[in-house]
């Protein structure tokens, strides 16, 4: 048996072998690729484009062994977000008016020979920028009405832009505001910066950030507006997650977010009404604050601070009135007039500023927890002159402070050594009509995750009864301002200022 | 020598037995009979035994509906059709035939294993005050003479079925406002967005979303509403709710519980 197994074996050997020896009579025609080379878009440089304006492109194209070929070119681009590809060219040079939402794309060149199918492909980053992207926003009032000027970062002024964005029309006067947020599912469609403007009896509209035309009532985002004309005083998103707040008619409204643009479920429940502020709260990315509350407002009916942590609209909830812990004041019993709320320079502490019936001024501090020990921080401010009179404030995150104005001064506030200090006087006559922190707002671990960060420029927005002036000054290490760094004029009576920050 | 007589025995003794086996085996009390039978699969259906059918949760002007019952052959195929025999026990039946509902008919296609027997059922006025009841079974016949009682699940436990169903299955049809069968499904968004069910409930849940048609569980099918809608009914209702408090004071239901929503 052996033996017819080795036999077996030996003889399907040699056939393998005398097999293997065949020549291959297999009939191929080699010819070499001719791979195609085309140029680095923009000579290897990232594209920056104004929205609007024509981006030319003639990158070279050549074939190894080709003279005279045959190619069908395709331009195209895909966002940031891996939105779907915007089809721009099938010719060879790209020659178009960029249209697309402002914001970061991949732009797309791939060259097919028609021949052979053989194609190359490049790529280049491009962002595309608008001239209203970033810089102050401002709302001026002038006697043919309201509008809108833009003040770019380089200190080009434009004007009268919400009313040629709007058929000649005008925004109401006087006192309309101007109110918006950072939403970062907005970044889906480009879209991260919503702008409203708010006048008073009048519904609230909301505009397009980059065109300043107005989109349509912000009504449009409630699923149960209000009744009677619908007014937003302030709106904000949360550190992390998606959810949106907005203050609409002294209720807030709540949206669950995790879309692109948000809708308001409906306001939450309880007997309220509020201060126009909205504290959003975060850990900082760097502890963990157990049975955290996500927001803090302040109830002017009843006199006393609401939290809310929850993901669907429910019950505006009270603090704890177990005492055997007690903070420094009560939340639940304040039985004042809100006049301020907003971030401190740590990022887990919150501001607010009262005036009770008297007059009186006091300094309050809160922290993210549902428990009396929420509140941290109580006092009388006694040392800060003119602050019972004040309706502008600008808080800052990089200091303990905050600015305040009467008439034409300007005053800052140290909480933490409870005294204020006059740091800039305008001319006489100068009235002081808004104060405007350049600021950050999108939340991230390096900034603390803080929806709002202050940086070191301020802008104070002045009228004298028949221009309005803006001053732009740098805030000194100490919060001191200095002399104005630059200023500008032309304007009618500023009511109100938005700082959009740099993309 | 002696060896291979042994092995060559064996083999024939071997052969014998074979032989032996195979002639008993022809014999006529081994052969399969095919009886051929038809149960209702409720392994296809979500709610097993019965279903409450409520012309209240559809459009007001729908007038007719069909329900759809899995049926599954027990026995070998056919080459030809055969009907199914499903029949209303009129022992267990208060609806009238023709006037609430209908049989149409079904057949189980030549060489197919199941089919799906549809009942017509009809809205009528007497259905606004009262509950109608259809028992439907599986009426033996010539094409299915096989009479199947209980059915049993091909999923074991501890190497038993772990469910047993009975053959008949009941409809209930109304056009008042029934609990949703799905209600305290697994996964139920009816449970999860709006509680434990108190008929004072849903009809208030109803009249405050103005939605009647809710689908499996509220959150299966082409009928159910989508996590954003409900999201937004769960904020009309408790606002609602809120609402009607202020006035009246707390809402009580059927039981004399009060009616709540959980908070989520």
């Amino acid at each position: 048996m052996k033996t017819f197994i080795k036999a077996v074996s030996f003889i399907f050997v040699i056939c393998l072998a005398l097999f293997s020896c065949t020549k291959d009579k297999g009939n191929y025609d080699l010819k070499p690729i001719n791979e195609i080379i085309v140029d680095p878009l923009n000579d290897g440089k990232e594209i920056e484009i104004l929205s609007g304006d024509v981006l030319k492109l003639t990158p070279a194209v050549k074939q190894e062994n080709v003279t005279s070929g045959t190619y069908k070119y395709r331009w195209y681009m895909y966002g940031d977000n891996y939105t779907a590809a915007i089809e721009l060219s099938d010719k060879k040079d790209l020659d178009i008016k960029i249209t697309a939402p402002i914001g970061g794309y991949t732009l797309m060149y791939v060259v097919t020979d028609a021949a052979t199918g053989i194609t190359s492909t490049q790529q280049r980053h491009m962002t595309i920028t608008s001239k209203y992207s970033s810089g102050l926003l401002v709302l001026d009032e002038k006697a043919t009405g309201g509008d809108i000027s833009h003040i770019s970062l380089n200190g080009e002024i434009f004007k009268n832009l919400y009313s040629e964005a709007n058929g000649g029309s005008h925004i109401s006067t006087p006192a309309s505001k101007l109110v918006g947020f950072f939403y970062k599912r907005g970044l889906d469609i480009q879209k991260p910066v919503s702008i409203f403007i708010s006048s008073p009896g009048k519904n609230t509209v909301e505009l397009d950030p980059e065109t300043y035309k107005e989109i349509g009532p912000f009504s449009n985002l409630l699923v149960t507006p209000p009744q009677g004309a619908v007014q937003l005083s302030d709106i904000t998103g949360m550190s992390s997650g998606d959810p949106v707040y907005a203050i609409v008619n002294g209720k807030l409204q709540f949206s669950t977010g995790g879309t692109s643009t948000p809708l308001f479920q409906g306001a939450l429940l309880g007997d309220y009404e509020l201060a126009p502020y909205i504290i959003t709260t975060t850990a900082g990315g760097r502890q963990n604050i157990p049975s955290q509350t996500y927001l803090i407002t302040y109830d002017q009916k009843n006199g006393r601070f609401l939290w809310f942590a929850g993901f669907n609209v429910g019950s505006f909830n009270t603090y704890s009135t177990d005492m055997t812990n007690p903070g420094a004041f009560d939340p639940n019993n304040i039985k004042k007039q809100c006049v301020y709320g907003y971030y401190s320079n740590q990022y887990a502490y919150y501001n607010w500023m009262m005036k009770d019936a008297v007059g009186k001024m006091y300094f309050y501090q809160m922290f993210p927890i549902s428990t009396q020990k929420a509140a941290t921080l109580y006092q009388e401010i006694t040392s800060a002159p003119e602050l019972n009179q004040a309706t502008i404030f600008a808080g800052s995150t990089k200091l303990p402070q905050i600015y305040y104005v009467a008439d034409n001064r300007v005053y800052l506030y140290d909480y933490t050594a409870n005294v204020a200090r006059l740091v800039y006087t305008f001319s006489a006559g100068e009235q002081i009509t808004d104060v405007k922190f350049a600021v950050g707002r999108v939340p991230a671990y390096e900034t603390e995750y803080r929806v709002q960060r202050t940086l070191d420029k301020i802008y104070i927005a002045t009228y004298n009864g028949t221009e309005g002036k803006i001053k732009e000054f740098d805030v000194a290490a100490t919060g001191d301002l200095g002399s104005p760094v630059k200023t500008y004029g032309g304007f009618g009576k500023i009511t109100s200022m938005f700082y959009k920050e740099k993309r | 020598m002696k060896t291979i007589i042994k092995s060559h025995k064996i083999n024939c003794l071997l052969c014998l037995a074979t032989l032996v086996i195979g002639i008993t085996s022809c014999s006529k009390e081994l052969v399969y009979k095919n009886m051929p039978g038809i149960y209702i699969d409720k392994e296809k259906l979500t709610a097993r035994d019965s279903t409450a059918y409520s012309f209240a949760e559809k459009s007001a002007t729908l007038m007719l509906d069909t329900i759809y019952i899995p049926v599954k052959i027990s026995g070998e195929l056919s080459g030809t059709d055969r009907i199914v025999p499903l029949e209303a026990n009129a022992a267990k039946t208060n609806a009238t035939a023709g006037t609430h509902y209908q049989i149409l008919p079904t057949v189980v296609k030549a060489n197919e294993l199941t089919a799906r027997a549809a009942i017509l059922v009809k809205r009528t006025p007497d259905q606004k005050t009262k509950q109608l009841r259809i028992y439907l079974e599986i009426v033996p016949n010539a094409e299915f003479p096989l009479a199947i009682a209980n059915t049993k699940t091909n999923s074991t436990f501890n190497g038993e079925p772990s469910a047993t169903y009975k053959p008949g299955y009941l409809i209930k049809l109304t056009d008042q406002i029934l609990k949703p069968d799905t209600w305290d499904g697994s996964g139920s968004w009816f449970k999860y967005y709006f509680g434990a069910y108190s008929a004072v409930k849903f009809k208030f849940i109803i009249e405050v979303t103005g939605r009647t048609v809710w689908g499996d569980r509220a959150r299966y099918g082409a009928d159910a509403p989508t996590s954003a809608q409900l999201q937004v009914y769960y904020t009309k209702v408790i606002t609602a709710l809120y609402e009607y408090e202020k006035i009246n004071g707390p809402m009580i239901d059927e039981t004399g519980n009060q009616v709540t929503f959980p908070k989520i």
